[in-house]
């Protein structure tokens, strides 16, 4: 404790000096430390301001209001669990996001293997479409989807939310298995073929490698498809099979009064589970974000 | 990639008998297997064999069925006139749903709102997103600062759209809300009503739109910013350069590609985005926030005018290739510069 008192004295000394010496480039820094922290204040902001309403009393929220609640009280978040239809949705989110994640891992990463390891027929061709399909504005799509999934008698099940999810996030995840298959050495494979295995042992075998690459597949799946909004807005209708998106906002804001306590309490806990995710794979989720991973000078 | 991929081998035999010329991803090695083969081991062989097309045709099925054959189904319904209510009654009526949209009186606000809404959330979201990663790619902040400021830039990518529209309505809120209380504060008697005022409404949905896209425009332009070989700058360095002749001539032509395709991607998100302005203002009041995509979904689900839905679907749709176009030509000009 006490020696790392006198190193920071120390360190504070030093640094004193160097501004001393340099004024402008210490001026810069502090300009630009100060203008990063102002960004991040700014960027907290509006959740902040959102989920600290979760904590304030039922009885009226202050008017003109205050940076930080008067009193505390965590009714909100009790009462959103026990009395409103908040956990169903809840529920719903957690097995669409499941699904759509372990359909988009299964069906991504042997199409992302076969285009970074076989050289295939069509290949550019294949990696081009994968490419043009992202293009492709989800918007754009609701319609006839929802004229198919209604000629197919599908319409208002979780399972037409998590094909479509899926379909959203499958061609990034190919993006991002074969990128980092091609950054892995193809030793272990053939190692693997002239021992004898079949194809499919082989992939097998080098699948574990691929972990980074599957995580971030994995997180941004979830991260999409908990968040999707117009998919289950359009194809779903009955409460009962509703995501949390949905029902924030056809059942909170109903009577056009928001009860601001009560959502600030529901997007707490419907933020919980992606605050955590990101927190804890930070590195997956910006290669998820980005399309590529790593890479360039670190 | 294997060294003899490609080659034909005719003298390659089915499990059927028959004799097929095909390619083999990796052939040399399949000459090591057995000759004699009992059936159940032939057709694993057999099966073994197409596995890198088996691999790929799950998601060649699911994007052919649900990406690509509605595209054809969107615009083959533009053409009929169906209604919601009955969708399997569809009479062909050529392209007098395109007309009816275009002459639509609402049709011309919604371009005008779009136009200005894309335009304005795309520069700033671009400008801002570029800024932060620029001000984060200095390496005396030190791993952990960057880390921590990257968190906090990152949070509104990964939060639910709902959850950033209800955040910015509440901020909005014209008694209750963070921003005019901020403005009584600072003296001004009589703050904007934000999301119930026409002139205000858009201003503050597109505030909501930059703060939600930032974090993609900022990863990107790290990357891009990552790119850039150190040596450039070391050079830079040694030759005397100062700070604004460095980003005047090291980092301004070499990230020009990422900040085309960043202006593409972040212009197509934008052109898509329903949930924020759906939550916060609905296209209101009086149609002042109303975008192509809003327009479309309340024409197919609250109008119940569905092949004229998906005539809007196809101009939403033709308006993202127009952008790619457009970004495709200017990209491939400003390489040009470059080289």
């Amino acid at each position: 404790m006490r020696s790392r008192l006198i190193e920071l004295r120390y360190h504070a000394r030093d640094r004193l000096r160097a501004a001393r010496r340099y004024p402008e480039r210490t001026a810069a820094r502090v300009a630009t430390v100060v203008t990063l922290a102002t960004s991040a204040a700014f960027i907290a902001l509006p959740l902040y301001w959102l989920f600290s309403a979760a904590f304030r009393p039922q009885e009226g929220i202050e008017v003109p209001p205050t940076l930080f609640p008067g009193r505390v009280t965590f009714d909100n978040l009790t009462a959103v669990l026990a009395e409103t239809a908040f956990p169903t949705y809840f529920v719903n989110s957690v097995v669409v996001s499941a699904l759509t994640v372990v359909l988009a891992v299964v069906i991504a990463t042997p199409a992302g293997y076969a285009l970074s390891r076989y050289d295939l027929r069509y290949e550019r061709a294949f990696m081009l479409a994968v490419l043009l399909v992202q293009m492709i504005p989800l918007l754009a799509l609701v319609t006839p989807l929802y004229q198919m999934f209604a000629a197919a008698g599908l319409l208002d099940t979780l399972a037409v939310v998590i094909v479509t999810d899926t379909v959203m996030v499958v061609p990034v995840g190919i993006w991002l298995i074969k990128e980092y298959f091609d950054t892995l050495p193809e030793g272990l494979e053939e190692a693997a073929r002239v021992g004898g295995a079949t194809r499919l042992r082989a992939f097998l075998v080098v699948l574990p490698l691929a972990r980074p690459a599957v995580g971030a597949t994995a997180v941004f799946a979830f991260v999409v498809s908990w968040n999707q909004f117009v998919i289950p807005l359009t194809f779903t209708s009955s409460q009962a099979v509703w995501t949390f998106p949905v029902g924030l906002y056809e059942f909170i804001s109903r009577r056009g009064v928001v009860n601001w306590p009560l959502l600030g309490a529901a997007s707490l806990w419907a933020m919980f589970p992606v605050l955590v995710l990101v927190a804890a794979f930070q590195r997956q989720f910006v290669a998820g974000l980005s399309g590529r991973f790593g890479g360039g000078r670190r | 990639m294997t060294d003899d991929a490609g080659t034909t081998r005719p003298d390659h035999r089915e499990p059927d008998g028959s004799t097929v010329a095909r390619r083999e991803p990796d052939g040399a090695i399949a000459d090591r297997r057995e000759p004699v083969l009992t059936l159940p081991e032939r057709v694993f062989e057999a099966v073994d064999r197409r596995l890198p097309y088996l691999f790929l045709v799950p998601a060649l099925a699911l994007v052919a069925s649900l990406v690509v054959y509605p595209v054809v189904r969107a615009v083959e319904l533009s053409l009929h006139e169906v209604v919601l209510i009955n969708l399997s009654d569809q009479q062909f009526v050529g392209l007098s749903n395109y007309a009816t949209v275009v002459s639509d009186p609402v049709f011309a606000t919604v371009m005008r709102n779009t136009v200005v809404f894309v335009g304005a959330s795309v520069l700033g979201q671009v400008a801002v997103g570029l800024g932060l990663a620029l001000l984060l790619e200095r390496r005396w902040l030190g791993g952990r600062l960057t880390r921590l400021f990257r968190l906090a830039f990152v949070l509104p990518w990964a939060t639910t759209g709902v959850i950033v529209a209800f955040s910015w309505q509440f901020m909005f809120h014209p008694r209750m809300g963070f921003v005019n209380e901020t403005l009584r504060a600072l003296g001004v008697a009589t703050p904007p009503t934000w999301l119930n005022s026409t002139r205000w409404a858009m201003a503050a949905v597109i505030v909501a739109t930059v703060w939600r896209g930032v974090p993609f425009s900022l990863i990107f332009q790290t990357s891009g910013l990552q790119s850039i070989p150190s040596r450039l700058y070391e050079a830079a360095d040694v030759g005397g350069a100062s700070p604004v002749q460095t980003v005047r001539h090291v980092t301004v032509p070499l990230l020009w590609p990422f900040v085309a395709m960043n202006l593409v991607l972040v212009t197509l998100f934008t052109v898509n985005v329903f949930d924020i302005v759906f939550v916060m203002t609905g296209g209101g009041p009086l149609h002042a926030t109303e975008v192509l995509s809003l327009y479309m979904y309340e024409t197919a689900f609250d109008v119940g005018a569905f092949g004229r839905a998906n005539a809007v679907a196809v101009i939403l749709f033709g308006l993202n290739v127009a952008v790619v176009a457009l970004y495709l030509v200017a990209f491939d000009r400003g390489n040009g510069g470059v080289r």
